[in-house]
């Protein structure tokens, strides 16, 4: 160790541990000045928060053509095609990234789905009256996007008018272990060119 | 007492002796063919292969850069997006290009790896300390509750049906399409997983902060002649319970970096462990 003390030099020597510190320093302040989730942007925050990408939501809400608004699920087809974006978008939520996001998915195509874990949500609503906050939302229309090899070919389908987007995340309790949802970005609406 | 008992192994080959920093080398490329970053996965496996093919690529200082910046290439398209981990990697990448480069490789290793350690360690600690979820055990809680990858171990831990942990996954999936301010959903929860979940952050936090001390201050003697065997104890009781085994194997590569000045025993043992945690 001595050794390379006195050989090399002190650029070389602090190099990469200066990065290290240099890009955990950019982290926290992204952290505190931006909706950055204290996962991810390399600051080693993983682990100490609740506040995760995974347990971060994107809400969507489309402007049909007859002006109805209605919620989007966001399921597999939706993640497949911008996983990463997805990903990204959900650990730093920004208006600038639900704004790109937003346009790419107002150029697809949407079907109406049933509600998402319906057959999960009814037993659980019945067994937990914390969960009967959801049991509204739940019988409204749900869109989701056209899977395009896939046999929903005779759905009639939509372009939605507008994307009504936001970022949620949750908080824990652990006293009487329950989630309460809580935005993390502001909404946005994408209007169709 | 362990120095005595090593003395008596005499077929205990003495890492020391034998180039320990190509077998660090070694081992970093083995962890770049077998779990590259994306999107680079082609440039970093082929480049690990070839070292781990012949000691010339090893030891090739092009070879390293190109690595470093398909790593780093890596980084920045996803900075958003990659775990901490793979910025770790990263660093490590970094380091070996310019220890291949230096007078003495081995030392240049031994200090990025006992300088880096130090810091991610610092800095997870510094982070478990700000956030407010962490010191009650709430989160760790949510996590043995609601995250996959640990429900195996929480079901066993708390006697807990397994099921209601997925179904505890369901829900959270489920609240996606319906958030809205206020929403509030309860959960399947276990006294006793709470309990463990609270016992499990004050150790993690406890050794968190005796690997980071141990690590970065070599005046505090007692910790820093034992950092190895710490860092050792954190990295099996961490992913015996979150097994996530690229971050497990980079502590361990440079772990192993920093152990040269250590007994053959706890060389052997810390070269075994970056093997040893893909069965955790």
């Amino acid at each position: 160790m001595g050794k390379a003390k006195s050989s090399r030099p002190p650029l070389r020597r602090w190099a990469v541990p200066t990065l290290l510190v240099l890009v955990a320093a950019t982290q926290m302040v992204l952290t505190q000045t931006s909706p950055l989730s204290p996962w991810r942007g390399g600051g080693f925050g993983m682990f100490g928060t609740v506040d995760s990408v995974g347990a971060r939501f994107l809400s969507l809400e489309g402007e049909t053509a007859n002006g109805k608004r209605v919620p989007i699920n966001i399921d597999a087809t939706l993640r497949r095609i911008f996983p990463n974006r997805y990903d990204a978008l959900r650990s730093r939520p920004t208006e600038k990234a639900l704004r790109l996001l937003g346009e790419d998915l107002l150029l697809s195509d949407y079907i109406p789905s049933g509600p998402p874990s319906l057959g999960l949500y009814l037993d659980k609503v019945a067994k937990n009256p914390v969960s009967r906050a959801v049991e509204d939302r739940l019988f409204e229309d749900f869109y989701m996007m056209r899977r395009n090899l896939d046999t929903d070919f005779y759905i009639p389908k939509t372009k939605m008018k507008a994307l009504q987007m936001q970022v949620w995340s949750v908080d824990f309790s652990a006293s009487d272990v329950t989630l309460t949802c809580r935005p993390v970005s502001l909404p946005l609406e994408v209007h169709a060119s | 007492m362990i120095g005595t008992l090593t003395r008596r192994i005499p077929a205990l080959p003495n890492f020391a002796a034998a180039a320990p920093g190509s077998t660090v080398l070694r081992l970093t490329a083995l962890l770049l063919v077998f779990y590259p970053l994306n999107p680079a996965t082609a440039v970093l496996r082929v480049a690990g292969g070839l070292m781990l093919a012949h000691k010339s690529f090893l030891t090739n200082s092009w070879l390293w850069f190109v690595t470093a910046c398909a790593a780093s290439y890596g980084i920045v398209t996803g900075w958003f997006r990659v775990d901490n981990h793979e910025f770790l990697i990263m660093y490590w990448c970094w380091a070996c290009f310019l220890s291949v480069r230096a007078p003495d490789t081995e030392a240049s290793l031994a200090w990025n790896a006992r300088i880096l350690l130090g810091l991610c360690f610092l800095l997870a600690v510094i982070w478990k300390l700000i956030l407010n979820q962490y010191l009650d055990g709430s989160f760790l809680y949510f996590t043995l509750l609601t995250d996959d990858r640990f429900a195996k171990f929480a079901a066993a831990v708390a006697a807990v049906n397994p099921d209601l942990l997925t179904e505890n996954r369901h829900i959270l999936d489920a609240l996606e399409p319906i958030a809205h301010e206020g929403l509030r959903v309860g959960l399947n929860g276990s006294l006793r997983l709470k309990g463990f979940a609270l016992v499990l952050s004050y150790w993690t936090l406890a050794i968190e902060a005796a690997v980071g001390i141990a690590y970065l201050i070599p005046r505090i003697r007692m910790a820093h002649q034992y950092r190895t065997i710490l860092l050792m104890i954190f990295v099996v009781t961490t992913y015996i319970v979150f097994p996530l085994h690229r971050f497990a194997m980079i502590l361990c590569i440079m772990g192993f970096a920093d152990c040269s000045d250590r007994t053959p025993w706890v060389r052997w043992a810390q070269f075994l462990l970056f093997f040893l945690v893909l069965f955790f």
